[in-house]
């Protein structure tokens, strides 16, 4: 309701700026705790809940947590997601920007079949695959390698080309046929009309898959044997040990820490969202 | 036709991956992607003479941990690798419920680690199916020296009378208690109680200082029940007798029924599965239940001394119930082209001062007995409190009962939810015991399959 | 797939066929084809077939029929009972999650000096995920002695509640944690929002309507190909939902929080019936898919395409 373009009085805009403020702490909360345990002990967590504010601000959570497992730093599983979250993101993004406009221009034979199988392959646990899909990968002697993690990436993901094919079918078809009159394929349509005009699925699309693959570690865990290659994701698994007890504390650091890369990949990306037909000026 | 059209195309699918022929007996896979393969192929030709050719032997090694057994097992393991040049050990380590989840795949790929941590509740599905080598053979020779170790222990890794898993460490089940509550209630512990004394005792606590005691419902307390009874768990589950089940359900009936019990819902909240969430620690109950390897992450947690007795037994037992547990194990794979190497491996895993010396009884106390005196002198307070209980059990205990039958997770679920019910007050223990027994009966019929 | 096509009447350079809509779909979702074939068709057939089979995973499969799907529909109480609770949860936390998400995008759309600021502190809860860490803090805030129930007692409220152990509160904490993070909607309604053109409302603003009636005439309308995507998307979402039950109830009370896929999960895994999890997780691909069908078929009643004119 805020969409208007009339200038707005000075009061609105203050109840605006004092709701979205008062609500976005509300929502902020859980994470400042979070990040305020990771300056606490493991047993002041549990004893106190309610409380914000550790009793003595500790760097130790963050030291311990840091040098990782047995001589492994934080610093190589970072190196690891990096790689791992980099190279899936820009597979992602390219394969499922071209596979989408397939889907949302083109008509052609057994569209509905494959596109059907993309919202399978979407509905489809990946635990029910995971044993499989491990047995065909160790076939191809893919397994202890980054490959069954990125390469599948190269390939399309549901969820991005579904997101693609809903953004290019808000775009008017007028401007593919003045497009076709002055000579273009379906091709450099894509390239010079779709591509440009897509960008704030294309953004989302890569904060969206950064995260994801930065967060998965089933893969990883079930693909990676070598300690060298571990993810972030996949190290602060081992904090946790409900057969022995779990050091809590650099837990919490270490996940505050792994949130960081995705925050400014965030922070970065965030204002190319709001670049959407409204700002580049084409009318409908 | 449907159905054999169905039948012949998943059996053609399966060939194709080779997932008919994933056990290891039949394994030809080549060791991953790594260089491994050229080195197993030398030590394959060499078989365990593998130092006079030259060639490096590569043992992978897996185990699940948090950051201090990592730690310590890598060290142990760059130390072994220091003195036998001849050696390369390739370790990977995860976390518990991972663990599992990537061992059933690597089983189903044909291509387990060669030396894998092995757990108790584990061990029978896995020897079942062809997965775990015999190490028999390698202790007879003596490659796996045996001699400081109890024959219980040996046998507490053979499955009919071989054995396929060394256990590391020795744990016993406990029950923690609150001294300064305890003090202040002015009722004394002894070195074991019995459910009624139990009961008595929460009661008097509750009333003097308003503590709540807790009642353990795990599937520990349904084997030390069956064990005070004169039985065994599993053997009553799979011929369907309930009578140690009906004392186990109505204890617990009884404890739950009684004001003294944490609540249900405030029970469920805490979760008493996770080390540092115990009721215990936040003082929510005075005592609690666990095994002695916990013992130190939960008095950590808790930041106070907490009093150590045996699990408590029942009222006329037929027998005394406690028992030694093996932490967890080393098994050699049978895919393994090592194994000679891997038993080596273990062999020094257990037996040596110097190992043990860097692990210092991380999980669980040295089965060695030599290592074990050694190694006490150096560990700290609380540890040297888990020292003296487990030596104090292994004087009383009673052999543990035979590794889980396949189907025990899937029992252990069903146990929980009725004992939930129960706690609810949803079920009388009547009902528990009419839906438990037969459930779990069926459960290990279907797994025995 | 050239040879697909009905035979050309006049010789065609092979960069006309190429432009061909026929020939120029499959050439665009080439890359899909080879990796769903390469990497998921198989897999998925065969889980399909495990769902026939008895499979403990370390053992051969054994073909049993359908005794798993008979077990699963009349000698499994407990899968009734997690279905039951994984539709509450979806039918409460997917349409409040995606009223929140539009709610808070309609509020960030307007660009003021602090837009950049607040869309980065309602999007933060959604970067979390679903990791451990989440687990811990979900848990202690809703402790009995956590800020929720410290809140309560604030406003006068009863603050003593163990929400997590009570059976009627304890699925709602996953259901506000679903809530909670509804940064991935709201980011993908905030793109959709942008993407309407300025110059609907500049013809409406002259026209003389209000914000309310922009919001209705223009605004919702127009992001109906966002609202569709989002639906299909969190129902999926809302199906497979699995780590908060998982590490933060684990099921707890009574099977309360027991999610369908956890309880497949527990089956393949832990209870090593794997081709009964399979069994689980067709059933589910088929009401899912049922119900994305359905969503797809009433597509045509209010779903708006510029595209389509």
């Amino acid at each position: 309701m805020m969409t208007g373009y009339k200038e707005r009085r000075t009061a609105i805009t203050l109840i605006y700026h004092v709701f979205t403020f008062f609500f976005a702490c509300v929502m902020i909360y859980p994470l400042v705790w979070m990040v305020m345990s990771s300056f606490k002990n493991t047993n002041e967590i549990f004893r106190t809940a309610a409380s914000l504010l550790p009793e003595t601000f500790s760097p130790t959570n963050y030291l311990v947590g840091w040098k990782g497992f047995a001589g492994y730093s934080f610093a190589i599983f970072f190196k690891n997601s990096f790689v791992i979250a980099g190279l899936s993101t820009i597979g992602a993004v390219i394969s499922s920007a071209v596979i989408g406009y397939g889907f949302a221009r083109m008509d052609f034979k057994f569209k509905s079949f494959w596109f059907a199988c993309m919202l399978l392959a979407m509905m489809l646990p990946f635990q029910v695959i995971m044993i499989p899909q491990y047995i065909i990968f160790n076939k191809m002697g893919w397994v202890g390698s980054y490959l069954p993690i990125i390469v599948p990436q190269f390939f399309g993901q549901g969820f991005f080309i579904f997101l693609n094919v809903q953004f290019i079918k808000g775009i008017p078809y007028d401007l593919d046929e003045a497009a076709r009159m002055d000579g273009c394929t379906v091709y450099s349509i894509f390239y010079r009309i779709i591509l440009p005009l897509i960008k704030p699925s294309l953004v989302t699309s890569a904060i969206f898959s950064f995260m994801w693959r930065w967060d998965d570690f089933l893969s990883a865990l079930i693909y990676l044997s070598d300690p060298l290659k571990y993810p972030v994701s996949y190290a602060l698994k081992m904090f946790s040990d409900p057969t022995a007890g779990s050091d809590w504390g650099a837990m919490f650091a270490m996940a505050t820490l792994s949130l960081v890369p995705i925050f400014l990949i965030f922070l970065t990306m965030q204002k190319y969202l709001v670049e959407g037909i409204a700002s580049t000026g084409i009318k409908g | 036709m449907k159905k054999r059209l169905l039948a012949t195309t998943l059996a053609a699918l399966l060939a194709a991956t080779s997932l008919a022929a994933c056990g290891a007996k039949t394994d030809k896979t080549d060791t991953q992607t790594t260089g491994a393969t050229s080195a197993a192929e030398t030590t394959k030709a060499a078989a365990g003479t593998s130092a006079s050719t030259g060639g490096k032997v590569t043992l992978n090694l897996s185990w699940w941990g948090n950051q201090t057994r990592n730690d310590v097992t890598k060290k142990a393991v760059d130390l072994y690798m220091s003195q036998n040049p001849d050696v390369d050990i390739k370790v990977e380590f995860t976390d518990w419920s991972g663990y599992w989840d990537k061992l059933s795949a690597m089983a189903a790929g044909g291509n387990l680690p060669d030396i894998v941590q092995m757990d108790y509740s584990y061990l029978n599905q896995y020897q079942k199916s062809g997965q775990l080598a015999d190490l028999s053979e390698f202790i007879s020779t003596g490659t796996i020296d045996t001699t400081k170790i109890s024959e219980s222990i040996i046998e507490s890794g053979s499955i009919d009378g071989k054995c396929y898993a060394i256990s590391l460490g020795s744990n016993a089940p406990m029950m923690l208690y609150d001294k300064a509550i305890v003090e202040k209630a002015g009722v004394t512990i002894p070195d074991q109680l019995t459910m009624d004394q139990l009961y008595d005792i929460s009661k008097t606590i509750y009333e003097k200082t308003g503590t709540k005691a807790l009642y353990d419902g795990g599937i520990n307390m349904m084997q030390i029940m069956a064990r005070a009874n004169g039985s065994h768990l599993f053997d009553e589950l799979t011929t369907g007798k309930e009578d140690s089940m009906k004392i186990y359900f109505n204890t617990m009936e009884k404890f739950a029924k009684a004001d003294f019990s944490i609540s249900a819902d405030l029970l469920a909240e805490k979760n008493p599965d996770v080390v540092e969430t115990k009721p215990i620690i936040d003082s929510s109950t005075w005592n609690d239940f666990l095994l002695s390897n916990q013992y130190i992450s939960v008095s950590k947690t808790a930041g106070r001394d907490l009093g150590i007795t045996m699990f408590p037994t029942i009222t006329d037992s037929k027998s005394q119930p406690i028992y030694l547990k093996p932490s967890m194990f080393f098994s050699v794979a049978e895919s393994s082209k090592n194994k000679e190497a891997a038993a080596k491996f273990l062999d020094w895993f257990v037996n040596s001062t110097e190992a043990n010396d860097i692990l210092l009884a991380e999980r669980g106390i040295p089965v060695n007995s030599a290592v074990a005196d050694e190694i006490k002198p150096k560990a700290d307070e609380i540890s040297q409190h888990v020292f003296d209980y487990v030596a104090k059990v292994s004087e009383v205990a009673t052999p543990i009962d035979a590794p889980d039958p396949s189907g025990k997770g899937e029992v252990e679920a069903l146990g929980k939810t009725v004992v939930e019910a129960v706690r609810y007050g949803d079920a009388t223990a009547d009902d528990a015991v009419g839906q438990f027994v037969p459930e779990a009966k069926k459960i290990l019929e279907e797994a025995g399959k | 797939m050239k040879n697909n096509q009905t035979p050309p009447k006049r010789k065609e350079t092979l960069a006309q066929v190429l432009n061909r809509p026929k020939v120029a779909g499959y050439v665009f979702i080439l890359p899909f084809i080879i990796g769903f074939l390469a990497f998921l068709a198989i897999p998925m057939i065969l889980s399909l077939g495990f769902s026939f089979t008895r499979y403990n995973i370390l053992k051969t499969p054994v073909f049993i029929g359908l005794e798993n799907y008979r077990t699963m529909f009349t000698g499994d109480p407990k899968f009734w009972k997690v279905f039951g609770v994984t539709m509450y949860y979806v039918l409460f936390s997917v349409p409040l999650r995606l009223i929140m998400a539009l709610a808070v995008a309609m509020l960030l759309v307007k660009s003021t000096k602090l837009s950049g600021f607040y869309r980065a502190v309602y999007y933060l809860p959604s970067i979390i995920g679903s990791s451990v860490a989440v687990a811990i803090l979900w848990k202690r805030m809703f402790a009995s002695d956590g800020v929720v129930n410290a809140l309560m007692k604030v406003v006068g409220l009863p603050g003593d509640i163990a929400w997590l152990g009570r059976t009627d509160t304890a699925i709602w904490t996953l259901i506000i944690l679903a809530i909670w993070q509804f940064g991935s909607s709201m980011l993908i309604f905030l793109s959709g929002l942008k993407q309407i053109p300025v110059s609907l409302y500049e013809a409406a603003t002259v026209d003389g309507a209000n914000g309310i009636q922009r919001f209705f005439k223009i605004t919702l309308p127009m992001l109906t190909p966002t609202i569709f995507f989002n639906l299909i998307n969190q129902l999926i979402n809302g199906f497979m939902a699995f780590t908060q039950s998982y590490i933060i109830t684990q099921g707890k009370p009574r099977d309360t929080t027991l999610f369908y896929t956890v309880y497949m999960y527990q089956n393949s895994f832990t209870y090593n019936k794997l081709g009964y999890g399979c069994a689980m997780a067709w059933f589910m691909v088929f009401v899912v898919g049922v119900l994305t069908l359905i969503l797809f078929k009433t597509q045509k009643l209010w779903v708006h395409y510029e595209a389509e004119g």
